[in-house]
């Protein structure tokens, strides 16, 4: 086991390179083909030509390999990669540290994602597993019906209609009542500071929305597959009790798939809470990066992309030495 | 135009900057700027909340060419001056006179007794200090290009500058600040109302610009409370020290919540967190009105939105052409129907509150088809009866020029083709000034009130005159060379309203010329609760915030 996570986690080095190669090459392609940033931060008004010289300069824009569309400017990759290895990140265009600026919003996203994660593997697990014991039932028509409307309703819609339920119906009945401060966070509108979990925890039922109704199905369908499985019917053949049989030996195996799912969507939360942080105004990596992709701010862009690969690569490797702990047969020597 | 605050309301700008708090000491409401709302009491104390979108920067104050930040800029600092929107004096704050007997050469006194939060002593050194820090090239500050007039400017740019320190600026002693400007310019003190270009510096600040970015050490009526909460809030407390009872605030506590989208805001300000909408979303309007019908406060903005001509482009060259599809334009028609009526249509090229503005100045601004098809005819058509738009399509804008467009189609029989792009590559297309073979929008927010900040900014020369105007070729460079002498003109009479005329013969060739369709002029749409009086608007300005009072 040892071993093998030595060698995933070399097999990160040139994931991340080369990612952050496609990153940059992305870059200087889009500076190349549309043009200087500095010049939109001025709006309609045309400033002089030496304040954006000067702008461009303190950005290190200022390469002329920037100017020759095609070349991938192999040396700011290198430079950019040195600067990165002393832990520099380098500024955005209001030279506020973009280290700065992630430390500050990641801490958020974190809670917001555990939340939505949270929601995900007790709502979902549970749902799938009535669903898939009780197949074709009430519940498991309930589970399934409700799970299809879940996923088909977007994330804007369902977030929107959320925030207006439980912000001002729920939210200004709750404030009119007069309750406790934390209880009132959580039926408020937006984020708060002042309670960081509380005011989550609406924006992270809507963000494990779309999630919790894929799981509810994958944990039904995989468990009703293996319910099936010979290995179920020895167990039972044996005379072992319902519970052991369901809890112990069918549930762990059914749960891989799920278990590859939700590694995976770890990184789809983080990166993908656009929608849920701006409709809740919660400072977050994904208002960060939404920003800085509209304002071209592109080392804010490089910096969060490469910390969200970081993310996905290390929740894959979990996820991978989960298997062994859920499924006695996989071994990794 | 500085960047409005926030980008998705690109084609609604939502506030400029500027602020020009009129004075409101003790309760004098009527000086308020255009449209107070509900009538202030003038009482002090209380806080409200107020939403904003996140802030560029607070120091350097120079990095600040944005409304969002320069709003709280001027609340955190004061200026030498500020200019009363509604009847262009200047209000001297910072300075005890300003003078100068040619235009060039001007003096400055500044009060005594005004000090830093810190506690240093506001002097003649401290504007200094942030004066050369903004100019200095390789600071790269945003506005630095403010003090282009002053000698010894250029000096200061490049790589390697010659000159650490503006020469035309001297502190000749504490209190006395003289500066030279390369010609006679008598809109100076307009220019220097833009407190975040001429704001002082703290050395606490010069010596840690990015301690006093987080929590800054300006000389105006607030301070910061606490550091700046990123993306979530900025709390102003009432400055104990501050000398100056005519631009102190009332409240005691003013709090900025940051929103990222407009939308959120409202819904906050539904659930009782939020006092005032700096600007609600065009989607919630309606809403609002039914519900908050008194509590909203609808005024004029200086945002003005054109479409330029390329006049480098045959097919534009004849003025028939471009009068024709100015003429072709039903501007009210489509304010009404896709702008939500929160536009005045523009019957001139400068807007209502500036000193100089005329109504119905503009002749073919209004909506005749009939001799706009004749006008097109005579001037032979464009090739092929076909008209490329140009605009960026990243602010909101596809709906109304898709209206404008179809309207060209209807009363002109062209067909059209939309050439839209984001903001960065469609302001590198119009640089190039030759790639662009259509109407061109283009949008302005102005940066002080005065007429010239309407034209030569936009029409003159090295300035956003991306259709050529004036360029070799064109047939328009004796007009254009008229333009200039004319708005020169009036940037060397002694006072403003002696150079209103120049502006206005300027503004006329302009028109003449039908260099621009003029589209039309901003408005904002401000909503607020019942817990707070006066919430008032100066179309140069954002809220007046200072007069806004708490009721107890």
């Amino acid at each position: 086991m040892g071993r093998y996570t030595i060698r995933r986690l070399l097999h990160f080095i040139p994931v991340l390179l080369g990612t952050m190669f496609i990153l940059h090459y992305l870059q200087t392609l889009s500076f190349q083909i549309s043009g200087n940033p500095i010049r939109s931060l001025f709006g309609d008004r045309q400033p002089p030509q030496e304040t954006i010289d000067a702008l461009t300069r303190a950005f290190g824009l200022d390469d002329p390999c920037l100017d020759q569309p095609g070349n991938p400017c192999i040396g700011m990759y290198f430079e950019r990669l040195g600067r990165y290895a002393q832990g520099d990140f380098g500024t955005d265009f209001n030279r506020q540290d973009v280290l700065d600026l992630i430390t500050r919003a990641a801490p958020i996203t974190v809670r917001l994602t555990l939340l939505a994660l949270l929601f995900e593997a007790i709502i979902g697990i549970t749902a799938g597993v009535l669903a898939g014991l009780r197949k074709d039932r009430f519940v498991d028509n309930f589970v399934r019906l409700s799970t299809v409307l879940l996923i088909s309703v977007p994330v804007f819609v369902l977030g929107v209609l959320l925030q207006i339920l439980t912000g001002l119906y729920i939210g200004n009945w709750v404030r009119d009542l007069g309750a406790p401060p934390w209880v009132e966070a959580i039926f408020s509108v937006t984020y708060q500071a002042d309670h960081p979990w509380a005011s989550l925890v609406v924006p992270g039922f809507v963000l494990g929305g779309l999630s919790l109704g894929f799981i509810a199905r994958l944990t039904r369908t995989s468990l009703i597959e293996t319910l099936r499985s010979d290995y179920v019917r020895s167990a039972r053949a044996k005379g072992l009790s319902n519970r052991r049989v369901v809890g112990v030996h069918a549930l762990r195996n059914s749960l891989i798939p799920v278990v590859t799912y939700i590694g995976i969507d770890v990184g789809a939360l983080m990166g993908g809470a656009l929608v849920t942080e701006g409709i809740f105004n919660i400072p977050g990596i994904g208002g960060l990066t939404f920003g800085a992709v509209r304002q071209g701010e592109t080392p804010v862009v490089i910096a969060v992309a490469t910390l969200l690969t970081m993310v996905f690569l290390v929740a894959s490797l979990l996820v991978d030495l989960l298997y062994a702990v859920l499924d006695p047969r996989i071994r990794y020597e | 135009m500085r960047r409005p605050k926030r980008l998705a309301t690109f084609a609604l700008p939502v506030a400029t900057a500027l602020i020009l708090a009129s004075c409101s000491g003790g309760g004098t409401e009527e000086e308020g700027g255009n449209g107070a709302s509900n009538e202030s009491s003038g009482q002090e104390g209380g806080s409200f909340s107020v939403s904003t979108a996140e802030p560029e920067a607070f120091a350097p104050t120079s990095a600040c060419y944005s409304s969002g930040c320069s709003q709280i800029i001027s609340m955190v600092w004061t200026g030498l001056l500020q200019v009363d929107p509604e009847t262009t004096d200047q209000q001297l704050r910072m300075a005890e006179s300003i003078e100068s007997e040619d235009g060039q050469n001007w003096t400055i006194k500044l009060k005594d007794g005004f000090t830093f939060h810190n506690g240093e002593p506001v002097n003649a050194e401290s504007f200094l200090r942030g004066w050369n820090y903004a100019a200095y090239g390789p600071n790269a500050t945003q506005v630095g290009f403010f003090f282009d007039k002053v000698q010894g400017y250029d000096d200061m740019q490049g790589k390697n500058p010659k000159a650490k320190t503006l020469a035309g600026v001297k502190a000749v002693d504490d209190l006395t600040i003289e500066v030279a400007l390369n010609e006679p310019f008598s809109q100076w003190p307009m220019v220097m109302s833009y407190t975040p270009a001429f704001a002082p510096m703290a050395k606490e600040c010069e010596a840690d610009i990015k301690a006093c970015n987080e929590m800054p050490i300006g000389n105006g009526a607030y301070q910061f409370a606490e550091k700046w909460q990123h993306n979530q809030s900025i709390t102003l407390e009432k400055f104990a020290d501050y000398p100056d009872e005519e631009s102190a605030g009332l409240a005691d506590e003013i709090q900025f919540k940051i929103y990222g989208d407009l939308k959120t805001a409202y819904r906050d300000f539904q659930a009782g967190n939020l006092d005032i909408v700096d600007s609600v979303d065009p989607s919630q309007r309606l809403q609002a009105e039914g519900q908050y019908g008194d509590q909203i406060l609808k005024a004029e903005s200086g945002s003005y939105s054109y479409f330029g001509f390329p006049l480098y482009d045959e097919a534009f060259q004849d003025i028939k052409m471009r009068q024709a599809l100015s003429l072709a334009i039903d501007r009210q028609a489509i304010i009404d129907r896709v702008l939500n009526g929160d536009y005045e249509p523009a019957t001139g090229i400068l807007p209502g509150f500036v000193p100089g503005a005329r109504e119905d100045v503009c002749e073919f601004c209004e909506y005749d088809p009939e001799r706009a098809k004749q006008l097109y005819d005579e001037a032979g058509g464009l090739p092929g009866d076909r008209v490329h738009i140009w605009f960026n399509n990243d602010g909101g804008h596809e709906q109304w020029v898709q209206a404008m467009a179809q309207g060209w189609q209807q009363d002109l029989g062209i067909d059209f083709e939309f050439e839209s792009m984001p903001f960065t590559p469609y302001l590198g297309a119009l640089g190039t000034r030759s790639k662009v073979d259509g109407p061109y929008r283009l949008g302005w927010l102005p940066d002080y009130p005065s007429p010239e900040n309407y034209l030569n900014p936009i029409y003159g020369a090295g300035s956003s005159n991306y259709g050529d105007w004036g360029g070799e070729g064109t047939g328009t460079e004796e007009s254009h060379q008229k333009f200039l002498e004319l708005v020169d003109q009036g940037n060397a009479a002694p006072t403003v309203e002696e150079g209103i005329p120049a502006y206005q013969a300027a503004a006329d060739i302009v028109m003449d010329e039908m260099v621009v369709i003029p589209l039309w002029f901003g408005k904002t749409f401000i909503l607020y609760s019942d817990n707070v009086e006066g919430v008032a608007y100066s179309p140069l300005d954002q809220i007046l915030l200072k007069q806004v009072s708490v009721v107890s």
